[in-house]
């Protein structure tokens, strides 16, 4: 299937996965062969267990070759087998899903790692990935998956590789998080997202390690951080073992009731990994019953290492250290290989809090490729800031980009058709954000003529498939002492900024030659943060130019943060949280200057007062409000324990009942819940109440107001009854009436004072009817 | 399995406005996997030719129909158990998945039905329109036969609460 039909397709339709093999191969009596073998030696297993598959309802089958990569067959003794593995694989798949599923090659971890984190080269891991994907592609694969990755570079490689087999084909890329949204080697989901947004995938995801609860909330971070196509694969819960083996055993219903958290969130491709059988596909397939939900997301413009994360605004500031002109012995440390100088630059300017590092190696005719990878390897070791490369030799700049695990900057190209050409193949490659310098081939005298060429030359970057958020405009900085003037390139900046781009500069060529160039540079950062500039290269360990910046950065902050109400108090918001806790401990501070009576009335009665107001206003849902309720009854009963029964409670009363013959009370229940949130007294009678009782309970109580509720048409008359049997009586008091079988006209008849056709208009009617009355 | 989102629905939340709370969420689930647990689902079918049945049992809707299904279906008493005796939002979103999750059962028997006799009306409860709701007893007790549930002959209510009485006529011979 080509990737426009499978993007066509996957705009209309969530597609179901199907679901673990392992575990189901375990769970068929065949633990002691390795999973993919089954291929070869048990064909008939894998083909019924597919087919169960696809009868379950799923829409893409996954080729039995998860571990059928050549270097882990190697491992397991079975290097031989690699062709007919994953041939067989891909036959089998296309047979079990009868046309009806498309059949997509599965791959995996190679059980190594590419350096740092492993010993395997970058290059020879893409060609694993790449001898896979060739002999899946010409057996007839309709896609690729790239699953249970948990190095970010690993999973570069695999795709990488796969691309050199063919651009024609989706790709699904999914990476596997801990709970708190990080991989084995660090890099969260935010990174994932950040470095594959750009990458040549259709798809974005997240399998393995947890199961559908724990994973919705790392699955949701990965929801906000990319326009892309979403998919997932939760485990059937947590692995038990029983001293022998591993056993997920998470219910196929349990499983299904998380199925719509993950529509609500715009998956778009749902399976099951360790532990899920047909039975969960089947129930999956059962609980999709929508349309995708496309929602687009604003992304901030943001650049990554493995383990580090940045936005590009308001500000970045990119460390210019790691850079060797006229320092001869950093640059012979560079050539013999001796990367301790640049990693201890790296790491002081990141202390000095730079978001970013340029390296540069210098004078790069004396180096060759292995220095580039051999540098990124290193910085990447250690952890390392986000690299902005600056690197002139294109084959060198290439080599660091495949080399590279986050999202870089590069450094930079200039506006040259054959300069361009190049630099924007690589970041469509190998993603990132690209520096363009505001000139062709000369520097061209005015602002205006500057951002002119910038305008012409855009359309051109933009038909390359470039969006403007991945481009950073350098407006030129000139040498002061060179007599050149500063403010054109401050208009400059003045100018692309109003034109929506995004600029940088270095700011140290300014100042060359010249004394006190930390305030030369100081100064004319803050006119240039003044007209809008967004980066810049300069030293983070210049004290007097951070303070200067981060006094500017204070002057400009304008953070909006939108809330779901309009903010409320402490104690309203622990209410709303549902946190007894912290609203107790709250409580208890109150006591110590207040009397339980006025704790009870003034402070906890007026919150949960804000919130009835917030509930009757529709600003929040009724679940909320009795979560809300049930928070502060044992807070209330505590108070109310401590307040002396001398002191009267003056709060309106109101008697509730279901009538006679009707046994569904919840509706009523729930009507007290609320009136008792918005500090009612309620004396709740509970349901099938004869009249004679309900009459004797006004008689007694004498309430403000006597509420009535009906579900049956068979015993809605009873309300008639009760209201007549008032009358007859002479006995005052406002009635009100709901219920599924009541209405308006009905509650009229019946000579009831008002009708409410929910709690919420309840509750308003009685608080007016009480306002009244006060 | 009823639809989350249903349930949700009737459960008060009208729209997606607003972010639930996190401990809300947890409440929301665990009262689905409780529901889950809880449901002992049942359902008893009997299919009469028309001219075998009393008029007052034949909907005005039914015209043409030559046989009529009458089923009745429940979760069972765990379910009323735990409505009457949790916290008040603990039994609303209990009493919320419930009536979905019977629908949903419905929907299932529904499907069922349908495959094995074709084309039919669409699925009618006493109560609705021309039947009285009392009717519920006759087709529980004469019809049906069954003691799954029980129905209250003055008010036709049926517990567990959480019982239906369907029928669903059908044209083909």
């Amino acid at each position: 299937m080509n990737r426009k039909d499978f993007e066509e397709l996957l705009s209309k339709k969530i597609l179901i996965l199907d679901g673990g093999y392992g575990t189901e191969f375990i769970k068929r009596g065949y633990k002691n062969i390795p999973a993919e073998i089954l291929n070869i030696r048990y064909p008939e297993v894998v083909y019924d267990l597919q087919s169960e598959y696809v009868k379950s309802g799923a829409d893409i089958l996954l080729t039995n070759t998860f571990s059928a990569n050549r270097k882990k067959l190697k491992e397991l003794n079975y290097e031989e087998t690699f062709d007919k593995v994953n041939v067989k694989a891909v036959e089998i798949a296309k047979q079990a899903s009868k046309g009806k599923a498309l059949v997509f090659g599965d791959l995996s971890s190679l059980g190594e790692y590419p350096k740092p984190m492993g010993m395997l080269e970058m290059d020879e891991a893409i060609d694993e990935y790449y001898q896979q994907a060739k002999v899946l592609f010409e057996n007839g694969v309709d896609g690729f998956i790239v699953e249970t990755m948990t190095d970010i570079k690993e999973l570069k490689a695999a795709v990488y590789g796969i691309r050199k087999v063919t651009e024609d084909l989706p790709l699904i890329a999914h990476m596997t998080f801990e709970e708190n949204g990080r991989s084995v080697t660090g890099t969260s989901v935010e990174i994932f997202a950040n470095a594959f947004n750009d990458l040549d995938v259709d798809v974005l995801g997240i399998n393995c390690t947890l199961g559908p609860e724990d994973l919705l909330k790392v699955f949701e971070r990965l929801s906000l951080s990319t326009n892309k196509f979403l998919s997932v694969e939760p485990n059937a819960g947590k692995p038990i073992f029983d001293g022998k083996d591993l056993e997920y055993k998470m219910k196929p219903e349990i499983f299904g009731m998380f199925v719509e958290d993950y529509l609500d969130l715009g998956v778009n491709i749902i399976g099951g990994c360790c532990g899920t059988s047909p039975e969960h596909i089947k129930v999956i397939r059962n609980m999709v019953k929508r349309r995708p939900k496309k929602i687009i997301k604003e992304i901030p413009i943001m650049y990554s290492s493995r383990t580090i994360l940045n936005k590009l605004h308001p500000f970045s500031l990119i460390g210019e250290r790691i850079n060797p002109a006229g320092n001869k012995k950093l640059q012979n440390e560079i050539e013999e290989f001796n990367f301790e100088n640049v990693i201890k630059r790296a790491n002081s300017q990141k202390n000095a809090k730079a978001n970013a590092i340029d390296v540069n190696l210098g004078i790069e005719k004396i180096l060759n490729e292995e220095h580039f990878k051999q540098v990124i390897i290193e910085l990447d070791k250690h952890s390392s800031l986000p690299i902005s490369f600056d690197i002139q030799n294109i084959g060198f700049l290439e080599t660091a980009l495949k080399e590279y695990p986050g999202r870089p900057l590069i450094n930079s190209s200039k506006l040259s058709k054959k300069d361009l050409d190049r630099k924007l193949e690589l970041i469509k490659k190998y993603g990132g954000l690209l520096i363009v310098l505001a000139l062709e081939e000369e520097i061209l005298e005015s602002a205006e003529e500057r951002l002119q060429l910038v305008l012409r030359k855009w359309p051109y970057i933009e038909s390359k498939g470039i969006t403007k958020d991945r481009i950073i405009v350098d407006p030129l900085v000139l040498s002061l002492a060179a007599n050149n003037d500063p403010n054109i390139t401050l208009e400059t900046v003045k100018l692309l900024s109003q034109n929506g781009f995004n600029t940088t500069m270095g700011l140290s060529n300014l100042s060359f030659g010249l004394p006190n160039r930390n305030y030369i540079n100081a100064a004319f950062l803050s006119r240039a943060k003044g007209k809008g500039l967004t980066s810049a290269i300069l030293n983070p360990e210049d004290e007097f130019l951070m303070n200067t910046l981060n006094g500017n950065l204070l002057l400009d902050k304008n953070i909006v943060i939108p809330s779901k109400v309009e903010k409320q108090d402490e104690l309203t918001e622990k209410i709303l949280q549902g946190e007894e806790g912290e609203v107790k401990g709250i409580i208890e501070n109150q006591l110590k200057e207040k009397s339980p009576l006025e704790v009870s009335q003034d402070v906890l009665g007026k919150a949960m007062e804000k919130i009835g107001d917030l509930y009757a206003q529709g600003n929040i849902y009724l679940p909320e409000l009795l979560l809300a309720a049930e928070t502060v009854k044992p807070i209330f009963d505590y108070l109310n324990n401590l307040i002396p029964e001398s002191q009267n409670d003056k709060k309106a009363k109101v008697v509730l009942a279901t009538v006679e013959g009707d046994i569904h009370d919840i509706g009523k229940n729930i009507v007290a819940a609320v009136l008792r949130s918005a500090n009612f007294r309620i004396i709740d009678l509970g349901k099938d109440v004869e009249t004679s009782l309900i009459i004797d309970a006004v008689k007694k109580e004498k309430p403000n107001i006597l509420g009535l509720s009906a579900m049956m048409t068979t015993t809605v008359g009873k309300i008639e009854e009760v209201v007549n049997e008032l009358k007859k009586l002479s006995i005052k008091v406002k009635v009100i009436a709901g219920g599924a079988s009541m209405n308006r006209k009905l509650a009229e008849t019946f000579g009831c004072d008002a009708y409410a056709k929910d709690a919420s208009e309840g509750l308003k009617i009685c608080k007016s009817w009480v306002n009244l009355n006060s | 399995m009823p639809q989350k989102k249903i349930y949700l629905l009737r459960a008060g939340f009208n729209g997606s406005k607003f972010q639930i709370s996190e401990k809300l969420k947890e409440e929301i689930n665990k009262i689905y996997e409780l529901g889950l647990e809880l449901a002992q689902p049942k359902a008893v079918c009997e299919t009469y030719k028309i001219d075998s049945l009393p008029k007052e049992l034949i909907p005005k809707s039914f015209e043409g129909v030559n046989s009529i299904t009458f089923f009745v279906s429940t979760l069972g008493y765990e379910i009323d158990h735990y409505i009457s005796n949790a916290n008040t939002l603990s039994s609303m979103l209990m009493d919320a998945w419930a009536s979905e999750a019977i629908e949903a059962f419905n929907e299932s028997i529904d499907k069922k039905l349908r495959k094995d006799f074709g084309k039919g009306t669409r699925r009618f409860s006493p109560g609705y329109s021309d039947i009285d709701v009392r009717k519920n007893w006759d087709i529980v007790n004469n019809l049906l036969k069954t003691e799954v549930v029980v129905v209250n002959k003055d008010t036709g209510i049926i517990t567990p609460r959480k019982s239906t009485v369907c029928m669903i006529g059908w044209y083909d011979e």
